[in-house]
């Protein structure tokens, strides 16, 4: 007897083998009593499940499910166009500041600049000369050289 | 099936998209609800289970491709549906085919009409089906209460087809022990 196409005998079954595997499983069954029996046995599940009865949908739950997905689709349209007149009004909006020439950015370059210089140097004063606490206490309280920074109308 | 199906999109073509999506649907709306069924195992919860999965559905219908079988589609959005439900819902505990095989002896030892069955064999077997675990419930159901071809219950629940078969047949075997008492039964002729 030929080692046992178990896997085999459900596919079999359902003939959803291909011709060649059918047949060694048909050549098989013809010599074992054992495997043949769980064709059987197979076979009486398959008949067993397939008389099942059939359930069938309550008429009314198709009507609803459909109703609901317009509901859900006229929500979702509603959504929509607003996300739309937001979107829209944004890019309007910017459309219009880039025609009018609007500066974006209030600080000047020059200004910028000069900040970025300042704080260059500080950085590297601070990394060549590390201070005690003493003397970064007296350094902090006196006048800090921000006037780079200060608005025209600032308050020292 | 023609012209653009553009459900999510909005457009002029929308109502057209939709009214598909609801022929469809009502086309192949038993059979998913037979699938839901034995997914969830009563009508109730299936009916949620199905009526989320068309939702899902037509949301993602803009995705659907014309000409491809809708109801596999369909089905397999509603298997995805069922596993997000198991996944999420820990009350649900699964259990491996061996742990279910002795409760399920035992419930039929015991006798109780637990189902309402039309025929004396029904509730045994409804019993044992529902009793596997879903990965093999669902290919016992496609294949033999749908009749589904191999290929499609892979493509339905998303997995290689050597593994439709393997699950099928130890489905099989499992309720094969479960039954065996009315088996013999059937094989005598009694019933069928």
């Amino acid at each position: 007897v030929s080692t046992h196409p178990f896997d085999e005998l459900s596919a079999y079954v359902d003939g959803a083998l291909s011709p060649e595997a059918a047949t060694g499983v048909a050549v098989h069954l013809a010599e074992c009593a054992h495997c043949r029996a769980v064709v059987d046995d197979l076979l009486a599940v398959r008949t067993l499940v397939r008389s099942l009865p059939r359930p069938s949908p309550h008429p009314a739950v198709l009507p609803r499910t459909l109703s609901r997905l317009e509901v859900r689709r006229a929500g979702a349209a509603v959504i929509r166009r607003r996300w739309i007149a937001v979107i829209s009004t944004v890019v309007t909006a910017a459309a219009i500041g880039l025609l009018l020439q609007v500066p974006v950015s209030p600080t000047p370059a020059a200004d910028r600049a000069s900040s970025a210089t300042y704080f260059q140097s500080h950085a590297e004063l601070t990394l060549t000369h590390p201070m005690t606490d003493v003397t970064l206490a007296s350094y902090l309280s006196s006048p800090l050289p921000y006037d780079s920074l200060e608005e025209p109308s600032g308050v020292r | 099936m023609t012209g653009t199906l553009d459900a999510g999109t909005g457009t002029a073509d929308a109502p057209k998209a939709r009214d598909t999506f609801a022929t469809l649907l009502a086309e192949h709306w038993d059979q998913a609800f037979r699938f839901a069924c034995h997914l969830t195992g009563n009508t109730s919860e299936a009916e949620d289970l199905l009526q989320e999965a068309a939702e899902e559905a037509f949301r993602a219908f803009h995705r659907f491709q014309p000409g491809t079988r809708f109801d596999r589609w369909l089905m397999r959005i509603l298997h995805n549906s069922f596993l997000d439900h198991v996944r999420r819902d820990r009350r649900r505990k699964l259990f491996s085919l061996d742990e279910v095989t002795e409760s399920v002896l035992a419930a039929d030892r015991s006798g109780q009409p637990e189902v309402a069955a039309e025929r004396p064999l029904d509730g045994p077997v409804l019993r044992a089906l529902r009793a596997l675990p879903p990965e093999f419930r669902a290919a016992v159901v496609l294949v033999d209460i749908e009749g589904l071809p191999y290929e499609d219950v892979a493509q339905i629940l998303h997995c290689p087809i050597g593994t439709i078969r393997s699950r099928l047949h130890r489905g099989r075997l499992a309720l094969r022990e479960w039954l065996r008492p009315h088996m013999e039964a059937l094989k005598r002729g009694d019933l069928s």
